[in-house]
């Protein structure tokens, strides 16, 4: 098959039109293609040095010396199996590698509850240059991201040579925070109560009220299964004749079906 | 690299009309340069930074101060995104309705008569009771306001630290840390009872004038002494083209 | 320290504005208020309250403040006098507490900047009751608090946490429920330290807490002619506010210890706007804790430390 390259020769293309007249004005891309030119090399090249391991993928492994009890011989060539590099190897995009995430790891597997935060997920606003001398920023949130930055500033400016020594700092700054927020959030709380606020009721309140509900219709209902059941233990060959009389079970027998619940 | 121009998530101080020359001369007769700086340019960027911080990144980061009054009010465990938000929300009020406009203003008729048919006085002897009430009902910080509520009644409403004219059971009008009158435990019992009762609770109170009894806006000028003298300027020199505007001019 | 100066005058008995020894007008304490910022935080309160106090007291006899904020507490229509006595009283206590530190004064008032700056991670502080020699009171710190960092940490970010007037203090819990009289002698136990924060004019002692809110709902619900029938839920608890109202300060009574104003009266002719988490660290630096360590009680024989 016929290599398409019409996509790769606009930049070509374009110019000739430009020169012939074809097009007056020159596109808005035109200047930013002729600076980062569209690669024309299409062969996938193999890559024998993963760059992110800085190990070969494709050396054949040393086999000198190797004495095979069965054959009783030594083994002088490398098989057709040892031979052969898989293709995934070879031309396998290199994983990216970050210390963020390693740090987003521990952070999170350290403070499993952080996750339960609530956490916006839609973003209103492109990239952030943020400034983490200070682990609290404008606009974003104190979480396990600020510590992780926080420990790579501390890391970068040399406060700390070594990264645990940096990560435990920013954990602990971010500790000092969240007490503050802590106690902020319990003081305000009393200071509006002791001038006169009045807050609707708390979740728990609300649960148990629903809850409440539930129980009373189950608790009537299950008052009267008690009385059908009793009235035919009593004598069961009335059973029958006790649905008329029940009416009259007034509160004296409510009690004795309310030990029985 | 594509980039917002501007970060829905951080709460800015207002852009006031016709500022510049207030932040240089102060507002006459009542607020010095420094003072005006104080209690507007510091403070109102005090709040709206504590406000950011307290909300970025949650659901509530894109809302408007006054949104998040309404949102938060009901939660006791939000009350100190509540305080920011109604703080920033009542400093911006009062500095509207003190901020001198082009001309000298006065109180419109309706203004007037209304006062005069509510309460048989005139504004000037209204004007003294507002300062003794904040003299009276308000020992640490706080607001004054008038409200004018849904049934169109004025009000006098004193508010302590950082209450909200426009939900009742926020207004934080009681002082709990000193005894308090029968009168008093009554009216907070009524809205305890109608909190507790459930359902919506709707408020459709709007404040008409707001004076802050904040440190922060008069401590400078005043001294601890000079609130009351610091209130009946407020109170004297009123932006009377925005407080006839906040009144309800509409079909009875 | 607790000693007051109440000079009658010559005509109408009255009270002066309370002094403090090592507090002057016309100087600051220095590394904390400068001159014109002591003159805010103390004087010009105290004669504030002061005046007040003789308004609305009238003629009377003198008598300690702690008598008047008692005698008050629950009366609302002495809640002028309360109020203001009991302020003055706070604040006599909060400044009692403080003296010069080391440090170079503020020159420069925090700008928005400090809202985001990062906590210090220090674990020993200048100002150390350890190496000021208060073995007792240290002792009792520890014991109470965790450690001095922690009570450190709890007693600057609760007042830090106060958005309008109020002090925080450190109090110690009696162990019995004793007679007012007894705060004054001296012969009290204690237990445990806390830490507590009053708003506006609510007073450590909080005689006007204990049953007040009931005795109102008493009084209220005689006035009320339609009785209401009792909801017969048996699940229904106390709220936590109604608890809190009813039962929680129902046989206790602190020693006050310590007190800090968080009242923007304190600092903000100082330290501006954004600066009461500067305040907070230099009223750290500024405490004496020899003051606090003589009002620490005796600590009940079964709590002492091991």
């Amino acid at each position: 098959m016929k290599v398409q390259q019409n996509a790769v020769n606009v930049l070509e293309r374009t110019s000739s039109y430009l020169k012939a007249g074809l097009l007056k004005k020159t596109p808005a891309w035109y200047d930013v293609v002729a600076f980062v030119p569209p690669s024309k090399r299409f062969v996938r090249e193999p890559r024998l040095v993963n760059p992110s391991t800085n190990k070969e993928t494709a050396k054949l492994s040393e086999f000198a010396e190797q004495y095979s009890v069965e054959n009783r011989s030594y083994k002088t060539r490398a098989s057709r199996s040892e031979r052969q590099v898989s293709g995934s190897k070879l031309f396998a995009a290199p994983k990216l590698k970050y210390a963020e995430d390693k740090l987003r790891e521990v952070f999170y597997e350290q403070h499993p509850w952080e996750l339960s935060r609530p956490k916006m997920l839609v973003e209103n606003s492109g990239t952030h240059d943020y400034d983490w001398s200070t682990i609290q920023q404008l606009g974003k949130p104190l979480d396990g991201e600020s510590v992780v930055q926080r420990t790579l500033y501390l890391l970068r400016t040399k406060a700390h040579q070594e990264l645990l020594a940096a990560y435990d700092q920013a954990r602990f700054e971010f500790y000092r925070l969240r007490i503050q927020e802590e106690v902020q959030n319990q003081v305000a709380q009393e200071e509006a109560e002791m001038f006169g606020s009045v807050f609707g009721p708390s979740a728990i309140d609300f649960g148990l009220e629903k809850e409440q509900k539930i129980i009373d219709v189950w608790k009537q209902k299950a008052i009267d299964q008690t009385e059908v059941m009793s009235a035919r233990n009593i004598n069961p060959s009335e059973s029958w004749s006790a649905q008329e009389s029940q009416p009259q079970s007034d509160a004296k027998a409510e009690d004795t079906k309310e030990l029985q619940l | 690299m594509f980039r917002f121009a501007s970060k829905r998530s951080i709460h800015s101080v207002p852009k006031l009309k016709n500022s510049g020359h207030v932040l240089e001369q102060g507002i006459p007769n009542v607020l010095s340069a420094s003072g005006f700086n104080i209690a507007w340019t510091q403070q109102q960027k005090y709040l709206c930074d504590k406000l950011t911080l307290a909300t970025a990144g949650t659901s509530q980061e894109s809302y408007l101060p006054f949104h998040l009054i309404l949102n938060t009010a009901k939660k006791p465990f939000q009350t100190n995104i509540f305080n920011l938000a109604s703080a920033a929300h009542n400093n911006h009020l009062f500095v509207e309705n003190v901020l001198p406009g082009p001309a000298n203003t006065a109180p419109s008729r309706l203004f007037r008569t209304r006062i005069e048919e509510q309460y048989n006085c005139t504004w000037e002897e209204f004007k003294t009771e507002m300062v003794r009430r904040a003299e009276t009902d308000v020992v640490g910080q706080g607001w004054l306001f008038l409200v004018e509520n849904s049934d169109k009644e004025l009000h006098i409403l004193t508010v302590q630290n950082n209450g909200t004219p426009y939900y009742f059971p926020r207004n934080q009008s009681f002082d709990l840390n000193s005894a308090l009158k029968l009168e008093e435990y009554s009216q907070l019992d009524a809205v305890r009872t109608i909190v507790k009762k459930g359902g919506k609770i709707q408020d459709w109170t709007m404040p008409l004038i707001a004076v802050s009894l904040w440190d922060h806006a008069y401590l400078h000028d005043y001294g601890v002494k000079g609130r009351s003298q610091y209130v009946k300027n407020v109170l004297d020199n009123l932006n009377w083209t925005v407080v006839n505007n906040r009144l309800y001019t509409g079909p009875a | 320290m607790l000693r007051y100066s109440l000079v009658p005058r010559t005509l109408a008995r009255s009270y002066i504005a309370p002094s403090l020894e090592h507090l002057a007008r016309g100087k600051g304490v220095r590394g904390l208020f400068s001159e014109k910022g002591l003159q805010t935080a103390w004087f010009d309160r105290a004669d504030f309250y002061t005046e007040n106090l003789n308004k609305y007291m009238g003629q009377s006899e003198e008598k300690p403040l702690e008598n008047i904020v008692y005698e008050n507490a629950k009366s609302a229509s002495k809640r002028d006098i309360f109020n203001n006595a009991s302020m003055l009283y706070n604040l006599r206590f909060a400044l009692s507490c403080l003296r010069a530190n080391d440090l170079p004064s503020v020159t420069e008032k925090p700008g928005p900047q400090s809202l985001l700056a990062t906590p210090s991670l220090e674990l020993k502080f200048s100002n150390d009751p350890r190496d000021n020699g208060n073995e007792k009171l240290s002792a009792a710190l520890a014991s109470s608090f965790g450690s001095l960092v922690e009570f450190r940490s709890l007693l600057l970010n609760s007042n830090r946490a106060i958005s309008g007037d109020g002090f925080t203090w450190l109090v110690a819990r009696k162990v019995q429920s004793m007679h007012h009289e007894s705060v004054i002698s001296g012969t009290v136990e204690f237990d445990w330290l806390y830490v507590l924060n009053t708003y506006n004019a609510g007073s450590p002692f909080n005689f006007n807490r204990v049953g007040h809110m009931s005795d109102l709902k008493k009084q209220l619900s005689k006035l009320q002619t339609v009785e209401e029938t009792p909801s017969s839920n048996p699940f229904q608890m106390k709220s936590v506010e109604e608890a809190r109202e009813t039962e929680s300060y129902r046989d206790i009574t602190y020693v006050p210890l310590l007190a800090i104003d968080a009242s923007p009266k304190a600092w903000i002719t100082d330290y501006g706007v954004f600066g009461k988490d500067l305040y907070l660290e230099r009223v750290w630096e500024s405490i004496e804790w020899n003051v606090v360590e003589q009002r620490l009680p005796t600590r009940a024989p079964n709590y002492q430390l091991s």
